[in-house]
């Protein structure tokens, strides 16, 4: 007894066409078998077919010599740009090499002269602080945040602020820094000074 | 070269770049080392000094070796005792480190103290040191007692600073402070005084320049030589003044001054031997900063009455402010401490400093940043109790 549901179309078309499974060919058959509608659209699906397969037809073409004229033309395509390129000139202007090859030359350059400088470390401001202080010898007094710096030759004495307090700095002509500031434990006011001699 | 190989160089350069700028490990270049900071320091009092050293703490003192540099962080704790017989109200010690800076010395004084006899009191001095590895080891740092202050103004030290000027100049001051504190709470009683203390910490609390000094020549860092012109200084008119400033200049540069020069006339009908002109820098901006200073020279210098002389400084300052150099506009000078040959000494007087542009750019005296210091963590009982001390 046939299903009283009816295959999709799409499984019909399928079927017409030799193209369904093994399985759903045996149910497909045993249903139209039994249903005359669905025998009707079966047949048109395969008349379809038939019109398509005839409109679809194409004079016979030698797609082996049709495939070594095209290969023929790519490759004379490439030799004629070789061609080109040497007669222009060796050098090829690429921007975005050269802009590439532009940053990372200033990117070396710039880390190279500020090897000294850009590194936090207390080792590495020690090692700049014995570099220029090696290059001079004339004894140089500075103020900073932490204290007061005296630099000579390639060693340096630094008075420092008593648990880092800002101190307020007052400098002499005469070649003297001092920095006072209240010593927030005892109240009294400490002044440490250093003296080009 | 296709673009795909370029940009495979550049990675590659770009690689090497990161490698040749990256520091070492830090725990690569720094070590402890062996040094006993506590032999490394030898502190020397007279005989005859007035002051005992009772002990000495190093507290968090340390010798460290990073990368080719010895490092040495020197914390101490120096309690002292009056052993005289008299109150002190300064000392001043000096601080030798040859070995690491040969060109200069340091000094850490305490102005402003009422010491009686037999009383302990502590002095802090925190220093670093740094110098090569590979220089001979030896005594690193040495302290000496340059010198002492009493109550009645007389001295014990070898003096080899001129702390007895420094000191007396500190304590002059500051009983200029407190007589004029005490006549203000006299005057206008505690709102007066809160008023007052109020200003002062405003004015401690004024930017200031930071500072780099050289001798003969342009101070560190200075840029290529350009071309300089001599400005001359502005003057401000203290009436009472002993000694007047007549003309002077310095060579500017950019952020730097150099060799300022002030001519000055002794006004007065005694002799002086000690002038100090106070300064002020004022950038392109218009913003005035107390630069410093220029002294007479060390040398012994008698400026008899109604004479002229010249107060010369063969050295270079830069100035700059939270790191960036300030071009300098304009300077202005004014006196600001004068000692007689008789040994007294002359400092502005607190109506003169009021009545003048002075008291907004001058720093003021170690005696009055430690009463507003006073009066901001205790309160004003605790000032007028202060005051009262004295």
């Amino acid at each position: 007894m046939p299903s009283l549901i009816h295959p999709h179309e799409k499984d019909l078309a399928l079927l017409a066409g030799g193209d369904a499974g093994r399985w759903e060919r045996l149910l497909l058959d045993r249903h139209v078998r039994a249903c005359t509608e669905c025998q009707q659209k079966v047949a048109e699906f395969r008349e379809l077919r038939q019109a398509v397969a005839a409109a679809a037809e194409t004079p016979n073409v030698n797609w082996s010599l049709l495939e070594a004229e095209m290969r023929a033309n790519i490759h004379l395509g490439f030799e004629a740009g070789q061609c080109v390129r040497g007669v222009r000139s060796g050098w090829v202007w690429e921007p975005r090499l050269a802009v590439a090859l532009a940053c990372l030359l200033l990117l070396a350059s710039a880390g190279y002269f500020m090897r000294g400088t850009h590194i936090a470390t207390p080792a590495a401001q020690d090692q700049t602080l014995l570099a220029t202080a090696g290059a001079s010898e004339n004894p140089v007094l500075e103020s900073t945040n932490s204290g007061l710096e005296l630099r000579s030759g390639a060693g340096s004495l630094t008075l420092l602020n008593h648990h880092g307090v800002m101190a307020r700095q007052t400098v002499s002509a005469r070649g003297e820094i001092d920095a006072r500031y209240v010593d927030g434990d005892a109240g009294t006011v400490t002044i440490n000074n250093v003296y080009l001699q | 070269m296709s673009t795909c190989n370029s940009f495979r160089i550049a990675a590659s350069v770009l690689f090497a770049a990161i490698l040749f700028n990256a520091p070492l490990p830090l725990a690569a270049q720094e070590a402890q080392t062996s040094l006993d900071p506590a032999s490394s320091v030898k502190i020397d009092l007279p005989a005859d000094s007035p002051l005992a050293l009772l002990s000495t703490s190093m507290g968090e003192s340390r010798a460290t070796s990073r990368g080719g540099a010895l490092v040495l962080d020197l914390h101490m704790g120096l309690t002292l005792r009056n052993a005289g017989t008299r109150h002190i109200r300064g000392v001043t010690l000096l601080i030798t480190a040859q070995e690491f800076a040969p060109g200069g010395k340091g000094s850490v004084a305490r102005p402003s103290i009422d010491v009686p006899p037999g009383q302990n009191f502590t002095l802090p001095i925190d220093i670093r040191l740094v110098r090569p590895v590979q220089q001979a080891s030896g005594p690193l740092v040495r302290v000496q007692l340059d010198g002492v202050l009493f109550d009645d103004l007389s001295f014990f030290g070898p003096n080899k600073l001129n702390s007895q000027r420094a000191l007396t100049f500190w304590e002059v001051e500051a009983q200029r402070d407190r007589a004029y504190y005490k006549q203000v709470l006299q005057a206008r009683g505690d709102r007066g005084l809160r008023e007052e203390m109020l200003a002062s910490l405003g004015r401690n609390d004024r930017p200031q320049l930071d500072v780099s000094l050289s001798r003969n020549g342009r101070a560190t860092g200075a840029a290529a030589p350009t071309p300089d012109h001599v400005a001359q200084f502005a003057f401000l008119s203290l009436p009472g003044a002993p000694v007047q400033p007549v003309e002077g200049w310095a060579a500017i540069s950019g952020n730097e001054a150099r060799s300022p020069q002030i001519e000055v006339l002794n006004q007065s009908g005694k002799p002086v031997r000690y002038v100090e002109i106070g300064w002020l820098v004022r950038d392109k901006q218009g913003h005035e900063y107390l630069a410093g200073s220029v002294p007479g020279s060390e040398s012994a210098m008698v400026l008899p009455a109604g004479q002229r002389a010249h107060l010369l400084q063969d050295t270079a300052l830069r100035f700059s402010r939270t790191g960036r150099p300030i071009e300098l506009d304009g300077m202005t000078g004014f006196v600001s401490k004068v000692e007689f040959a008789d040994g007294r000494v002359w400092v502005p007087s607190r109506q003169e400093m009021s009545s003048s542009p002075l008291l907004r750019v001058i720093a003021p005296s170690p005696e009055e940043q430690r009463l507003a210091d006073i009066y901001a963590k205790k309160g004003l009982p605790a000032l007028i109790a202060e005051l009262n001390r004295y």
